[in-house]
């Protein structure tokens, strides 16, 4: 079978760390490497969890590069002990892991440095998966302009139709960095974005999460506590009910999911770019949805991931993660 | 009767909305103040005589910015007769205004001054004379009772990706405006898509016989036509964008419509958001509200009032 080589740029957070559960057993992608940025949490934070993750889910031959503590030129955000809004303390809404903190995967490279060698040694071209602040993908176009060619495209959970958050105008993951996101699309590398609307919609029912809930590898068990403190919060914001469907989105998965199976998708090709100069629009995913510019079919940089059918999305979530139970299968 | 003055850049997008302000027996047509817009200021001045020649509008017209508050144009004013097309409105090309001598500022402030109850102001372009009138006469604000205006957008937008014309034509007087603490509706691009009218809608005028009903009956399906003029033959079924019909039937019947108030500013500058229009429409800048947004209406009962 065909596997997809990929590299997944993470910040570790709730919902990074069920696409890490996930990824680690699709039989679809080869994971040449996971790359690691501050965003849910700090970087220290963000690399811990991921490090545990990929220990827990026995993925540890999966190299993994350190990145970005700060944007590419704003300042080290600061998030004190009570961690990010939605992630909580330590960026995994204090779920623990039952061994001590790991460390086999990490690579002596840094993240740009990890991605380029992949690059490099790949014989065709590799997808990124960026669910983070765009910083390290940023630092290998501007350290490795050459690598471009070698970059498939890149797929992305950020980007909001024309709502704000966390401020008026800008967008989640966006605004971490915008001028590392602006370096992506102004690359004029594909990019497949997957807009807080839409991740919204990929949502996992009540009675969806009470079926994992019922599993029992370790993995099993992490994730649906993962699960339980992301419903927590987000729900404590308003967030638990969308077109009707009680639960929680799943906002990382959502873009995993696009990539494995787009079939579940729909999207409409547009010409973007971020806003970084003004501070009102800040980090605004910038989009010709009317095609007002009139730029050539070529021009258009952005894929706008804008529909999704949740009941196949739910489903490919649990079996992914029922892949980790005793008689389970890939 | 509602005093009211009109301050607009009439061309093909607001005559409409003005011949439903003109004709409305409600209201009391103080006078009209004209700018430059999407047309030059000269060209907008004879539309305007020409189509208050049609519907005998009868009141002072005084002129006003040729150009934006604080810059050049951000985009250059072009001729748009409004009777310019064989297939649009057939005006009198040697109708002539009752021309004020005083500019636009000044002849809003005199007017405003001398109404003895609070006037309402529908705006239709840049709101560049506004901008002046507040800043040489602060007090006029509070004679003002509100200030209605086609223009800006929460959404839809289509100069440069994410700026709406009429806020891109002079973003810092509308930046101005809308900092000033008027009672100000919005009347957004938006609206416009909410308010369509149908070919039906548009073809229900066919036959009437009022001379400005007919008038206004071509204009539509020249509008009509226009907006499907790059579908496909048997795919022409898009709807009329209505936002200056829907700015004028506010400003008759506000109970037809659905509103909230939200926060808006105006981007100054961005690289690819200068001139954009910003509503916070997520609540996200804590700051006071200082508009009413209108968000949709009652369609049948705002274009029943068409071609009345």
């Amino acid at each position: 079978m065909y596997r997809l080589p990929v590299i997944i740029d993470v910040d570790t957070g709730l919902d990074d760390a069920m696409v890490l559960a996930m990824a680690c057993v699709l039989p679809e992608l080869d994971i040449r490497a996971v790359t690691v940025c501050f965003g849910n949490n700090d970087l220290l934070n963000t690399l811990r969890n991921t490090l545990n993750m990929l220990k827990l889910c026995g993925r540890e031959d999966i190299p993994v590069g350190a990145g970005a503590d700060r944007p590419l030129v704003r300042p080290t955000p600061s998030y004190g002990t009570d961690g990010h809004f939605v992630h909580g303390p330590g960026g995994l809404g204090g779920v623990t892991f039952p061994f001590p903190d790991a460390t086999a995967a990490l690579s002596d490279k840094s993240a740009p440095d990890l991605m380029h060698q992949v690059l490099r040694e790949s014989d065709q071209p590799v997808t990124i998966l960026c669910l983070g602040a765009h910083t390290n993908a940023a630092r290998l176009l501007l350290k490795y302009p050459e690598d471009r060619e070698k970059i498939r495209c890149f797929v992305n959970m950020g980007g909001l139709v024309r709502a704000g958050l966390p401020t008026v105008m800008s967008s989640v993951n966006i605004f971490y960095d915008p001028e590392g996101a602006a370096v992506l699309l102004d690359s004029g590398i594909p990019f497949y974005m997957c807009p807080g609307d839409l991740t919204a919609l990929a949502m996992v029912t009540l009675e969806e999460m009470e079926e994992l809930r019922r599993f029992r590898s370790p993995v099993g068990r992490t994730v649906s506590a993962i699960m339980d403190a992301y419903y927590k919060t987000c729900s404590s914001l308003g967030e638990q009910t969308r077109n009707g469907v009680t639960g929680q989105s799943l906002h990382d998965p959502c873009a995993l999911a696009f990539l494995v199976h787009p079939e579940f998708f729909t999207y409409g090709r547009y010409w973007a770019r971020v806003e970084t100069q003004s501070e009102l629009c800040l980090a605004m995913t910038v989009i010709d949805y009317e095609n007002t510019l009139g730029v050539p079919q070529a021009d258009k940089n952005l894929y706008l991931v804008d529909g999704i059918h949740r009941q196949p999305f739910a489903r490919f979530f649990l079996d992914s993660i029922r892949c980790y139970e005793e008689g389970g299968e890939a | 009767m509602c005093p009211v003055l009109l301050d607009v850049n009439l061309t093909e997008d607001f005559a409409a909305g003005f011949l439903l302000a003109a004709r409305a027996p409600e209201l009391d047509i103080l006078g009209v103040t004209v700018t430059f817009g999407e047309t030059d200021l000269a060209t907008a001045a004879q539309n305007t005589a020409e189509l208050m020649a049609l519907c005998g509008l009868a009141c002072p017209v005084a002129l006003g910015a040729d150009r934006p508050w604080r810059r050049t144009w951000v985009l250059p004013p072009r001729p748009m007769p409004l009777g310019g097309a064989i297939n649009g409105m057939q005006l009198d090309p040697a109708a002539k205004a009752d021309l004020s001598p005083l500019p636009a500022a000044e002849f809003l402030y005199e007017a405003l001054c001398a109404a003895p109850q609070p006037v309402t102001l529908l705006c239709a372009g840049p709101l560049t004379n506004i901008a002046a009138l507040l800043e040489r006469h602060p007090d006029a604000k509070n004679r003002i009772g509100r200030l209605i205006w086609r223009g800006g957008t929460q959404r839809h937008a289509v100069n440069g990706v994410v700026r709406d014309l009429q806020t891109l034509l002079d973003p810092e007087a509308a930046a101005f405006v809308l900092e000033a603490g008027l009672p100000f509706v919005m009347c957004p691009v938006d609206m416009g898509h909410a308010l369509q009218a149908s070919q039906a809608e548009v073809d229900a005028g066919i036959g009437l016989t009022d001379p400005v009903l007919h008038q206004l009956n071509r204009l539509l399906k020249k509008r009509w036509c226009e907006a499907n003029e790059n579908q496909p033959i048997g795919r022409r079924t898009l709807g009329l964008p209505l936002q200056d019909v829907a700015a004028a039937a506010y400003l008759l019947d506000p109970e037809a419509f659905i509103s909230e108030p939200f926060h808006c500013e105006v981007d100054l500058k961005g690289r690819y958001t200068f001139g954009m229009c910003v509503v916070d429409i997520c609540r996200r800048m804590g700051r006071e509200d200082n508009i009413l947004l209108l968000r949709s209406t009652d369609h049948e009962r705002v274009l029943s009032r068409l071609y009345q």
